[in-house]
């Protein structure tokens, strides 16, 4: 049976180390800080957390900025760009590498993923 | 009782240490009748599917799964139940499965490693571990690389050494003088027989009367693999559950010897009050409350230790992981030491002197298998390395390393060698006669006991 955590479904059987990096904005590290914050060893599962613990860690979570307040956070970064109209939001608008890489060749993950903050903006 | 036990995960119920023969067969005539609704269920409804082949996929019926899930739980339980009494007893008997398909193991007789037996002109023997100790070991369990050996063989036996006779030696002065003493760490190289060592010398100590703590796998004590929590009074960390079952084992294989032994006083821990109970008795609050479980075992050991009856033996295999970082974490993020931790520094404290047993002997043995939990300050300690002067050595680790003595181990003599390579021979893992490959493996391995081992049974 999956926890339930600020939105997002912790599968039972995972470590909780890696079942916190399910969260946007949560990385190995970051989950490392927080297990170790609230004493829960490297091989603890999230069906092993008590009700307190559970509690405290979704206190903790809501403390940092992620999932939706990250994304929001992150669009606002890049709107700013687009608004005062510099290169940089040029190139997240047409899907451009922004970093200043070659388009001749290889501009692959940038015209995977550089317009969707802008997409979304647009509808 | 004994299905409780087992679903909860703890050791099984050795209630009485006498070792079970027909495990199985006693659970199964006690529930006669769920096997019987069980199985011609699931015969009858195969043989309808067999007469209805012809059409391209077989349906399964439905029904019968809500009838197997109506009794359900207990049903579950008890097929669990009895295949972990099956595997339990088939463990024990041989080493195992699919029995069927290899040559049932060589009969060798060998006799039993009793106390006498560690004279000078019995060096070279190999002796098993008599039947009344097998069931103690089994409670706490051999260590790794040994009992994969014991499974093969599907008996356990060591072979008497030069070394073991000067252990037991030391154990046996060990048993008139307190254990500050009687510090002992059996070093030495990779594969060379410390474990096997503090085998004999817990099996010496467990076919006497002395009260035996030994861990065999020290490593798991501090590699993050168990429940821990920060007590803000003294700002160390607890692990309820590793105490608790160390407790359950303490008890169950000293039962008898604790019995006698009364409290001197009373003590209270959180909301336990214990005024006239013996030392049993203790352990029992400790298992039933792992919170308390960490108190206990400190009061336990004080008591024990206070007593003139029965001599202590505290062995611990992989010493070494209690005297450097462990793989847990401060709250702060920072890595813990493993004397940060209450049940390793409660050990530590018996090893660096500055709590001891009236009668008895404190002996670890270092292990290598393990590399991020190599001591370097222990080693230093011990005279086996030098310190380096370009990296400091950490001094609430070294504190704990004050007047141990070192018990080197070499490998094997020409005799032991010969002694060793016969019982192979007997036991059938040497693929060629003896004669023609003793020389060139005692001589490829240099006398090492694993590396022969190995060379022995798959080839150098």
């Amino acid at each position: 049976m999956p926890v339930l955590l600020l939105g997002v479904s912790l599968p039972d059987k995972k470590l909780v180390r890696i079942a916190l990096t399910y969260f946007y904005g949560i990385g190995h590290k970051t989950a490392q800080k927080l297990c170790s914050k609230f004493s829960i060893h490297d091989t603890c599962k999230i069906s092993d957390l008590t009700e307190s613990q559970l509690n405290a860690i979704s206190l903790e979570l809501n403390n940092m900025t992620i999932e939706s307040d990250l994304r929001r956070q992150v669009r606002n970064n890049i709107l700013h760009h687009r608004a005062i109209g510099n290169y940089k939001g040029k190139r997240h608008a047409m899907g451009y590498p922004v970093r200043g890489q070659r388009t001749s060749t290889n501009a692959k993950t940038a015209r995977k993923l550089n317009g969707k903050w802008l997409k979304s903006f647009t509808t | 009782m004994l299905s409780l036990h087992l679903y909860t995960k703890i050791i099984p119920g050795v209630n009485s240490i006498i070792p079970r023969t027909s495990i199985g067969q006693s659970f199964l005539t006690r529930h006669p009748i769920q096997n019987a609704i069980q199985s011609p269920l699931i015969s009858s409804s195969l043989i309808i599917q067999q007469k209805r082949t012809g059409t391209a996929k077989p349906k399964y019926k439905t029904p019968k799964e809500k009838q197997v899930k109506t009794l359900g739980f207990k049903q579950k339980k008890t097929k669990k139940e009895s295949s972990r009494d099956v595997e339990i007893a088939s463990t024990s008997s041989s080493g195992r499965g699919g029995e069927e398909f290899y040559k049932p193991a060589p009969d060798v007789i060998l006799n039993d490693m009793f106390p006498e037996v560690f004279t000078n002109e019995n060096v070279g023997k190999i002796y098993q571990i008599p039947k009344e100790v097998i069931p103690k070991f089994k409670v706490f369990k051999f260590p790794m690389s040994l009992s994969k050996e014991f499974e093969l063989f599907h008996n356990s036996s060591l072979v008497v050494r030069q070394s073991s006779v000067e252990l037991i030696k030391l154990l046996e002065e060990a048993s008139t003088l307190p254990s500050t003493k009687n510090r002992h760490i059996i070093s030495g190289p990779l594969g060379i027989g410390k474990s096997a060592l503090l085998m004999q010398a817990v099996n010496y100590a467990m076919c006497k009367p002395w009260i035996v703590i030994y861990i065999p796998h020290a490593v798991q004590y501090v590699n993050s693999t168990s429940p821990y929590m920060k007590v803000e009074s003294t700002g160390e960390f607890i692990q309820p559950t590793l105490t608790m079952s160390l407790l359950q084992q303490i008890k169950l294989v000293n039962e008898p010897y604790l019995r006698n032994i009364n409290l001197r006083r009373g003590h209270q821990i959180h909301r336990h009050v214990i005024k006239d109970k013996n030392t049993s008795q203790l352990l029992e609050i400790g298992i039933n409350d792992p919170h308390s479980a960490q108190e206990v075992f400190e009061i336990f050991l004080e008591e024990i230790g206070n007593n003139q009856e029965y001599p202590v033996l505290l062995a611990v295999d992989e010493i070494n992981a209690f005297y450097t970082d462990s793989k847990y974490f401060d709250v702060d993020d920072t890595l813990l030491e493993a004397n940060r931790l209450s049940l390793p520094r409660t050990i530590l404290e018996y090893f660096s002197g500055k709590k001891d047993f009236t009668y008895g002997a404190v002996i670890g043995a270092l292990s290598q298998t393990f590399k991020p939990f190599i001591s370097k300050p222990l080693e230093i300690a011990l005279g086996l390395t030098e310190a380096s002067p370009w990296k400091p050595v950490s001094r609430t680790i070294l504190q704990y390393t004050t007047g141990l003595q070192n018990f080197d181990v070499k490998g094997y003599s020409k005799d032991e060698a010969k002694a060793v390579i016969d019982y192979y021979y007997e036991m059938s893992i040497l693929p060629q006669p003896k004669e023609q490959l003793f020389v060139k493996h005692f001589l490829a391995t240099n006398g090492n006991p694993r590396k022969f081992y190995l060379a022995c049974w798959k080839g150098l």
